[in-house]
């Protein structure tokens, strides 16, 4: 069973608690999700420039531990803005368990990283991105 | 002609307002579900006692919206808290709920996957609220 720890506690920052809740609830609701889970296997740091916060999520097996702040290496930096990073969590899931970028939200995904509103550091670890981009999922 | 905020006036002007919005029937065409509204009490600014909005919110219609204990408003399916401060701000648009959740100024409590999906009929709900005229009890 997948299980979601806010290092911080109390004291952890809104994003990690909202990104916390979403992550733990997608991931209870639609339980194949939990195999991407596993298998992150890294650091995924996200910053959101609006709201001046960004976090690290460590994924260790069953686990994930959120951080306040950019914290060690991570294998992929996600930096957007608020309403960008919902955008993403309504990315459908396509055909082989690839994101689809064909529709509406794959669309505006693909126009805020043309525009610059979503950067992504760490492109090339395919496979976590995919991995991380299901399992925020909600569409 | 400004309502007193929080009354039952107030709350019929509210759905009123949210039943005029196409924009809101069709982002929440598939939404079921109660929400709550739990406005907590600050008594610098006049606001004694906490109060709570219940929402009967389906399918694009607000079937119901009225004001009850803050109880009451804790057994809708999702209830989001906050003090009157940042109530307010959200109804003058300085702050946006979806911020305000991502900021921890405001606490969200139910499905966040479910609520992610429908961020643009929060919005628009945000956006109705807006064009509510009210006395605010600290002004």
């Amino acid at each position: 069973m997948a299980e979601v720890v806010l290092a911080e506690g109390d004291g952890a920052n809104g994003l990690a608690s909202m990104m916390g809740t979403l992550l733990a609830q997608n991931v209870e609701r639609v339980p194949g999700k939990f195999a991407d889970f596993r298998r992150v296997e890294s650091d995924v740091a996200i910053e959101v420039k609006d709201l001046d916060q960004s976090i690290t999520l460590r994924f260790t097996g069953d686990r994930c531990t959120i951080h306040n702040g950019r914290t060690g290496s991570p294998r992929v930096s996600i930096s957007t803005d608020s309403e960008t990073l919902m955008r993403l969590s309504m990315l459908r899931i396509g055909a082989l368990g690839l994101p689809n970028y064909f529709d509406e939200p794959g669309r505006e995904v693909l126009r805020a990283m043309r525009t610059g509103r979503l950067r992504i550091r760490g492109m090339h670890h395919i496979h976590t991105l995919n991995r991380i981009t299901r399992l925020f999922s909600v569409a | 002609m400004a309502y007193e905020a929080y009354s039952p006036e107030w709350a019929q002007a509210y759905k009123d307002e949210i039943n005029k919005s196409q924009v809101y029937k069709q982002a929440a065409a598939g939404w079921e579900g109660t929400v709550g509204l739990v406005v907590l009490a600050e008594p610098d600014k006049n606001v004694p006692e906490d109060q709570g909005i219940f929402m009967d919110l389906w399918h694009g219609e607000a079937r119901d919206i009225k004001i009850v204990s803050r109880d009451d408003a804790e057994k809708a399916d999702f209830v989001i808290t906050g003090p009157y401060s940042r109530w307010k701000a959200v109804a003058k648009k300085e702050l946006d709920a979806t911020k305000g959740i991502m900021l921890g100024q405001l606490k969200l409590k139910g499905d966040f996957p479910t609520l992610v999906r429908y961020t643009k009929a929060s919005q628009e709900m945000t956006e109705c609220t807006t064009r509510v005229p009210v006395n605010w009890p600290d002004e």
